[in-house]
């Protein structure tokens, strides 16, 4: 046995060689900077902040961040122009869906930056939910 | 069949399921650090770290697996992997999060459907009892070769 644990602990430090050459090189290494931001993060850009809602447009129509942007990828072409319009190098675009488990947000977020070379294009942590809970708490 | 040879089969399947899961992740550990953020378990930094290392670590169990004298070391880490992969599914979907388990690289896996994700926790308890099986037999053969 404890034979094996040297064994295992010998396997972890090997492993460690080619994680630390990738982090320095790897072509698809992730960045240490998240892209996600805290909804008092977020706040806290002010006018700085384009609020862009990665929700179905239904549910944007019920309620939505004040000023907020509908853009969903199901009328994508359709609604990206609006925000194109608003858009410049000095904005910080701050995409939402509804929670914590939603992935639109990324999806949108990820376009945002690939397709239309938008940046800094942040996912808001917690989504319409996390919003919600912030002007809960702040009133 | 005999139980040894059993063993030997089931030995080089597991081994090839932590090599290809870790070639897999390995090709874009940047895709794999989103699919390790989505289980919310540890800040982004953690997932960068966890995203570039456990693809060579899974390589290494595997490789080890192949090698009868690092065999019982490989065995006792797919152990604690599979140990910890399943605390953290099951957390996930504990907290309703809905993920994609990441298990063979980005997009691969449950997608977050409650189906999925038993294929996914059943794939590793199965995997699970396998190693811990193989260990105990590995140890029953080591405790041999020693009173001999």
């Amino acid at each position: 046995m404890k034979g094996w644990l040297k064994q295992a602990a010998l396997l972890m430090v090997l492993a460690m060689l080619p994680a630390l050459l990738g982090a320095w090189l790897h072509p698809r290494r992730p960045s240490w900077q998240s892209d996600e931001i805290t909804v008092t993060g977020a706040q806290a850009l002010g006018a700085k902040a384009i609020w862009v809602d990665a929700r179905p447009s239904a549910e944007f129509e019920k309620a939505h961040v004040p000023g907020a942007i509908s853009l969903n990828e199901d009328a994508w072409s359709e609604l990206l122009p609006p925000l194109l319009d608003v858009w410049s190098p000095e904005k910080t675009v701050v995409v939402y869906c509804s929670s914590l488990s939603c992935h639109t947000s990324r999806e949108v977020a990820n376009r945002l930056k690939d397709e239309a070379g938008l940046s800094p294009v942040f996912v808001l942590q917690g989504g319409w939910e996390a919003w919600k809970q912030v002007q809960k708490g702040d009133k | 069949m005999t139980r040894k040879a059993s063993a030997f089969i089931l030995l080089m399947v597991i081994a090839a399921v932590f090599i290809a899961a870790g070639v897999m992740k390995a090709w874009n550990p940047s895709a794999f650090a989103e699919d390790i953020r989505n289980y919310r378990l540890v800040p982004w930094s953690a997932n960068v770290v966890l995203a570039l290392y456990l693809p060579w670590l899974e390589m290494a169990v595997g490789g080890a697996l192949l090698w009868r004298k690092t065999r019982g070391g490989g065995l006792l880490l797919a152990l604690g992997m599979l140990l910890g992969f399943l605390l953290a599914i099951l957390s996930a979907w504990w907290r309703g999060l809905n993920i994609s388990c990441g298990c063979f690289g980005s997009g691969a896996g449950s997608a977050g459907t409650s189906s999925g994700l038993l294929w996914d926790v059943g794939r590793d308890v199965v995997l699970l009892l396998s190693v811990a099986w193989l260990l105990f037999r590995e140890a029953k053969i080591e405790k041999r070769i020693c009173e001999n």
